[in-house]
This record gives structure tokens, sequence and C-alpha cells, in this order.
């Protein structure tokens, strides 16, 4: 009998998802990939760098660096809340920050909840979109972090 | 429809002219009627039984013959068309069984139908076939239409007429009981689809940025009202207007106006929308401002489109109605065509 339920649950995995708001939109990030979450703080701007970066702030002496997350999704700027939070993550071997109008919550979510929608136009940021779920009665965004920006962007960032 | 629409007026006046411009850009619109033959407009002589709802042991006999039209009406069946195997004999007693309709009732409405001379070559051929597609021209119409007519807010999904539907009555081997009652669906839509017929189809009228358009109830899969969010996704095109989840799965909202006259910059986004509009059973629907009746559209009534149109969503247009008339799986084709490939790893709905 547990020998069964446990085929189930390899074939079909329970993932942890943390979720933001971004433009009154709810989206979710692999807990795994999460670092941790930190309040607003000044972000020190650096010069030429691309228009997707908002600038480097200090994490206990390590300089992280912020995506402007907004602009990398298309959407409108907004001024920063006292609900904005910088999350800390980590994709392609990196340790970036984005930045969100609010953390939510820890979602868990079965594999085979997570549908796919059609996607349509030539946006490239569409690729971001790994999948969409219907969640507490609205319709979760996932963000697959790896895709947030190609291999030579994320490369333009380690050199940062 | 009331009066008014009838009546010549300044806006019916422009309307009517963009929607003469939408036929009279395009070269073949006069020629060759390739959106009358897509939604089934017979070609002379008729061409007889080999549509998409016969069975697939039916039609295969037949490889000479060109490229169907995509929705072909039941015509008179001619016996000579109806496979010689035993397969169809299989998918007979499905039917039948489906239908609860015992195969000596099928007869006795049979022979009504096609009373008219047998050729020879049906001796050789099991009474079998013909029951088969005159056991679908007996099917009954869909429910669709007492539920459009009643212009209900949320209008109830429409039987199983998907195009995916449609697909699998055409494929190769088609084994489940459940295919073969989809299937019954299929002819029921299709023979609703008989523009010829003293009837004619009927079409659901609803308005998008002034512009009337009419989508014919067979191909329609449900009308919601806009109640629920929709939630837009970034990165999408301008005419996707975001994602709605229903009770049976997600639909991707459409910005028809965007979508469908991109010409006249307007935006449903901007001025707003009330109701979408399920084509078939796809994950797709069109965003419209207003629902307005129902109408029974015949052969003659529809100004077919050229088959060099750049318009694959159109159809024809209705000059009584002052409307254009949907190409549904054109449009649905257009839609899939601006689809990115599936994404690996992710359930699909």
């Amino acid at each position: 009998m547990s020998a069964i339920a446990g085929n189930k649950s390899a074939e079909d995995p329970v993932l942890q998802w943390v979720t933001f708001r971004l433009e009154n939109e709810t989206y979710g990030i692999n807990v795994m990939q999460v670092q941790e979450v930190l309040r607003y703080s000044e972000i020190a701007p650096v010069p030429g760098a691309p228009d997707y970066v908002l600038g480097i702030i200090n994490l206990r002496g390590n300089v992280v660096t912020v995506i402007d997350t907004r602009r990398r999704f298309a959407l409108p700027t907004a001024d920063t809340t006292d609900q904005t939070r910088i999350v800390i993550i980590e994709a392609e071997n990196q340790v970036v920050g984005i930045l969100v109008d609010a953390v939510a919550e820890v979602v868990y979510l079965r594999q085979s909840e997570i549908e796919t929608t059609p996607s349509v136009g030539n946006e490239e940021s569409a690729k971001f979109i790994q999948g969409v779920c219907h969640k507490n009665d609205e319709l979760l965004i996932l963000v697959d972090l790896e895709k947030l920006m190609t291999d030579e962007e994320w490369s333009e960032l380690q050199g940062l | 429809m009331s009066d008014n629409a009838k009546r010549p007026n300044k806006v019916d006046g422009v309307l009517q002219g963009y929607l003469d411009d939408l036929l009279l850009e395009l070269p073949g619109s006069s020629g060759k009627p390739a959106a009358a033959e897509r939604y089934n407009r017979p070609p002379a002589p008729p061409a007889g039984v080999e549509n998409r709802v016969q069975p697939q042991a039916a039609r295969s006999p037949q490889p000479e013959k060109p490229a169907m039209p995509r929705f072909a009406e039941p015509e008179p069946p001619k016996p000579v068309l109806m496979p010689p195997v035993v397969v169809a004999e299989t998918a007979v007693e499905k039917v039948v069984a489906d239908k609860s309709v015992s195969e000596k009732s099928v007869a006795e409405k049979v022979i009504p139908i096609a009373p008219a001379a047998k050729p020879q070559t049906e001796l050789a051929q099991p009474a079998v076939a013909l029951k088969v597609a005159e056991a679908k021209v007996v099917t009954p119409p869909l429910e669709t239409k007492p539920v459009a007519r009643t212009r209900a807010p949320v209008v109830p999904s429409a039987p199983d007429v998907s195009k995916q539907a449609v697909n699998k009555a055409t494929a190769t081997s088609v084994p489940e009981a459940t295919l073969m009652s989809q299937k019954n669906d299929t002819a029921a839509a299709l023979a609703s689809l008989n523009w010829q017929s003293g009837g004619g189809v009927d079409c659901l009228i609803f308005i998008v940025c002034g512009l009337k358009l009419a989508i014919p109830l067979p191909w329609l899969g449900g009308v919601h009202r806009v109640s629920d969010k929709i939630t837009p996704l970034f990165g999408q095109a301008r005419w996707s207007l975001g994602v709605w989840q229903g009770e049976k799965g997600k639909l991707t909202i459409v910005d028809s106006a965007l979508l469908m006259m991109p010409e006249r910059q307007r935006s449903l986004q901007d001025e707003g929308y009330e109701y979408f509009i399920q084509l078939d059973r796809s994950p797709w629907a069109v965003a419209c401002q207003q629902i307005c009746d129902t109408v029974k559209l015949d052969q003659n009534a529809i100004k077919w489109r050229g088959e060099r149109s750049k318009r694959p969503w159109l159809a024809g247009t209705v000059i009584d109605e002052m409307c254009a008339l949907i190409d549904v799986p054109g449009l649905l084709g257009l839609l899939e065509d601006n689809r990115r490939p599936k994404r690996a790893g992710a359930h699909q709905s």
C-alpha cells in the first residue's frame, strides 16, 4: 500500500512555490530557488547596467544585483510601497534579487496541477511562464526563473 | 432581427461599406468561394456522402477524391461510396446501440429517405453501410439553438461538436464507444450546417466594436458573461486578453477587435467587453460587447469570401443582417498558428 503511494508521489510530486504579487497578479517561483525575502532597501544604481537591472544591494557584505521584474515582464512601472520586497533567488548559479510588489505565501502544488496555457505572440517574456495553476480561486502564474534571462544576460549580470 | 437592424441608415451604410471592403480587397471573392466550400457549400453536382461524419472505413475506399471541404454537408447517400467491409458493420452496431434504436427501426427510417434507384454496385455491399449514413441523417438537431435564443447570461456549453471530435471522427482508428457518440454529435453538427436546406443554419449574432459578427451555433462552444476575473499573462500578443478559469478548464480570451480588424485600432481592453464566446470546444474564446440574436442563414444569404482571402476568420458577409460570418475552423487555425510550442514538463489542461 505504501509502495503504491510512494510510486504515486514519485510520479506526481508535490512542489512548493513562493507566491508574490506584481501588478495585481499572483506569480509563483519554486521555493528551492528562493534564499530569502528582504524588505525594500535602497538600491544603488549601476552606471551602464542593462535597463532590466535596478542596481545592487549589500547583503551582509555580498553584492547582489536586483532585477526590475516589472520591466522584465513588460509591466508598467510602479512606486514602491511598504509591501514591496526583494526576493533573493538563485538561478543559473547566480544569486540575484527580484523586486516584487509583495510576497504572499508558500503554496503546495502537485505537478499534475500545473497546466500550460496557449502562449501566443512573439514577445520574449512569454517564455518565462512555466505554467499556470488554479489555486484559491485565482490563477497562479508560475515563473521559470532559469528562463528569466538569456545565457548572455546571465553572463552580463555576472560581470557587473 | 428587429426592424431597426434592417432599416437602412447612415450607420448601416458605413457598416455595409466596411463589410464590402472585407470582401472587395480579396481578389478571389467573386470567383471561387473557398469559405463556402469550407462551410459546406456543396458544389454542383453534389459531392455525395463522403464527408467527415462518415466512419473512416466508409471513406477509405475513395483515395482518388479531391480534398474534401472541411464541413461537408450530409447529402442523400450514394450507395456506391459505401465500403464493402465488415468494419462498417461493427460501427453500425455501435451507432445503433448508442442511439438505442434497433436496426429494424433505423431501416424503417431509412427507406423513405433514399428510395431512389440504387446502382448495381449496391448489391455487393452490406446493407448496414447504408444504415450508417442514414442513421446520422435522422439524428436530432443540436440543443444549442434554444439555449442561444434565450440569451441567457451564461449559456451552458453546447453538445460535443468540437473540432477535436470532428478530427477524431475522421481518424483512421476509432475503436471507443465514446467516440461513436462523438461521431453522432458531429454528424448532428454537420447536418445542421446544411446551408442549402430550407431551414438554413442558425447563427448567433454578436457585436464587437460596432461590427456585427455571426457564428454558426453548431460551432458555438458556449457563451459566458464576464464575471470572474480574467488573468492577463505577460508577454502575449496584444489580442490576448488573458486566461479565464472555468469549471471545465481554462479559456484564453481573444480581443476580437484587435485580431479581426486591427486596421480600426480599437481594443476591447480599452472599450470593455461583457461576454466571451467559446469557439467550438477549443480553449479559445472571443470577447464581445453585446449578444444580439440568433438568425437562420441559408446559402443565398451569404456572400462567401474568396479563396485568396487574407482573413481566415471570415467565411463571408451576410447582407441582410449586415454582419460578417465567422469561419470558426479558420479562426481556430489562425489562433493555433500564433501559438508557441508547448513547454515540456508541464501538463496540459
